[in-house]
């Protein structure tokens, strides 16, 4: 490979920490997990042969997010209208342009993240899995993002695994040591087995 | 075949719920869950292949363990492995040995698991003391040293430019130009 030739491949998602960082990277063969603190940076790879499963779970995290920056803006919103009533009948003073600037900047500052906010979509957490670890993709708090990460791996994980046999996603038939459906249902409805016929 | 788990309860996921186009949830926990399955999955592990026993005379055994035949060279020092031997590194069969030393020296990237990045060192020596701006006096011959000393140290493994690197180099070779005009003028003074 020549000298400074890029290996990998940013991929969207950040998370951004007081002091450190982390990033996701697509490699040839791999995935990878860069948190940078200070000065040193740590890896962790995940190879595409590897990869078993990647899970999403969503979170409430961006709609607590979102009423958290609306009570702020409501707040600000509610000063300002306080002080434009306040203002009737009277000449504006320059401690009414600093009160607007206080105020009105916080505002729209609310404004434009609880936009952000809506327009990042729902957020999630999202987990990788290989045959010896489940390990969280920290960079990835956002479904879209997530997805977007995921649709870039797919072709490489396809490359070093092959294409997914749809019948492996078929449920499996109930084992011959579970218990019959009609007996599990009668239970469950509060009725007692049928009779085997043997007394105990 | 390995299992699926939730990952708010840990309880095992079934077939149902895996590559569906829209959100399923944890029969156990309720959480909202979407789960991309790939093949591996469905796979039993890997079978360890076993070290074959040398079967004739005069057959080339392995470096390590000579009783045992040989079933290809190391691509970096040449030695004869056997299979128990050759560990696969990015497509190149390497002995144990080159492997540990590659580690070593940093020479096989794919092994770094940490690495020291010296250009934002450099950088941070060049820029933070300009808040209290005395101490550059020891802290720019410190970047220049930094820069100088880690220039062909391996970096970040994902691409960086040297340009951090340059940027401290420049900022604390004009912090000493600015000490040494400093001096002068009062030296002449």
């Amino acid at each position: 490979m020549p000298r400074g030739a890029k290996v990998y491949r940013r991929l969207p998602g950040r998370e951004s920490g007081l002091l450190s960082y982390s990033r996701l990277w697509l490699g040839p063969d791999h995935l990878l997990l860069a948190r940078t603190t200070f000065f040193s940076e740590e890896y962790k790879r995940f190879y595409f042969r590897d990869i078993q499963a990647i899970v999403m779970r969503r979170t409430r995290r961006h709609l607590i997010w979102a009423w958290m920056l609306a009570i702020l803006f409501g707040l600000c919103v509610a000063v300002l209208c306080i002080g434009f009533f306040d203002l009737s009948g009277r000449s504006i003073q320059p401690s009414d342009t600093i009160g607007l600037l206080v105020w009105g900047v916080p505002a729209l500052l609310c404004l434009a993240l609880l936009y952000l906010n809506f327009v990042r979509g729902p957020g999630c957490i999202c987990h990788v899995r290989t045959a010896v670890q489940i390990e969280e993709l920290s960079p990835l708090k956002r479904f879209r993002t997530t997805w977007k990460v995921i649709e870039r791996l797919k072709p490489g994980i396809e490359i070093a695994q092959g294409p997914l046999a749809p019948e492996l996603l078929q449920p499996k038939p109930p084992s011959v040591f579970a218990a019959p459906p009609s007996e599990t249902a009668a239970q469950s409805a509060g009725q007692a087995p049928p009779s085997t016929g043997i007394s105990p | 075949m390995s299992v699926v788990t939730c990952t708010k309860c840990g309880d095992v996921l079934n077939e149902s719920l895996f590559n569906q186009s829209a959100w399923s949830s944890c029969p156990s926990c309720s959480s909202q869950l979407r789960v991309e399955v790939f093949p591996t999955l469905f796979r039993g592990p890997a079978q360890v292949q076993a070290a074959q026993s040398v079967v004739t005379e005069g057959e080339a055994g392995c470096f390590y363990h000579p009783n045992k035949k040989a079933v290809l060279p190391c691509e970096t020092c040449g030695r004869f492995l056997c299979a128990l031997c050759d560990v696969e590194l990015n497509g190149q069969h390497l002995c144990p040995a080159c492997l540990a030393s590659g580690r070593k020296k940093g020479t096989l990237a794919d092994l770094d698991n940490r690495r020291v990045l010296y250009d934002s060192l450099a950088l941070t020596l060049a820029l933070l003391p300009l808040l209290l701006w005395p101490f550059t006096l020891i802290t720019a011959p410190a970047t220049l040293f930094v820069a100088i000393r880690y220039w062909r140290a391996p970096g970040s493994v994902v691409h960086r430019t040297k340009i951090r690197m340059i940027l401290a180099m420049f900022l604390a070779l004009a912090q000493i130009v600015g000490w040494g005009i400093g001096f002068w003028a009062i030296f002449n003074s």
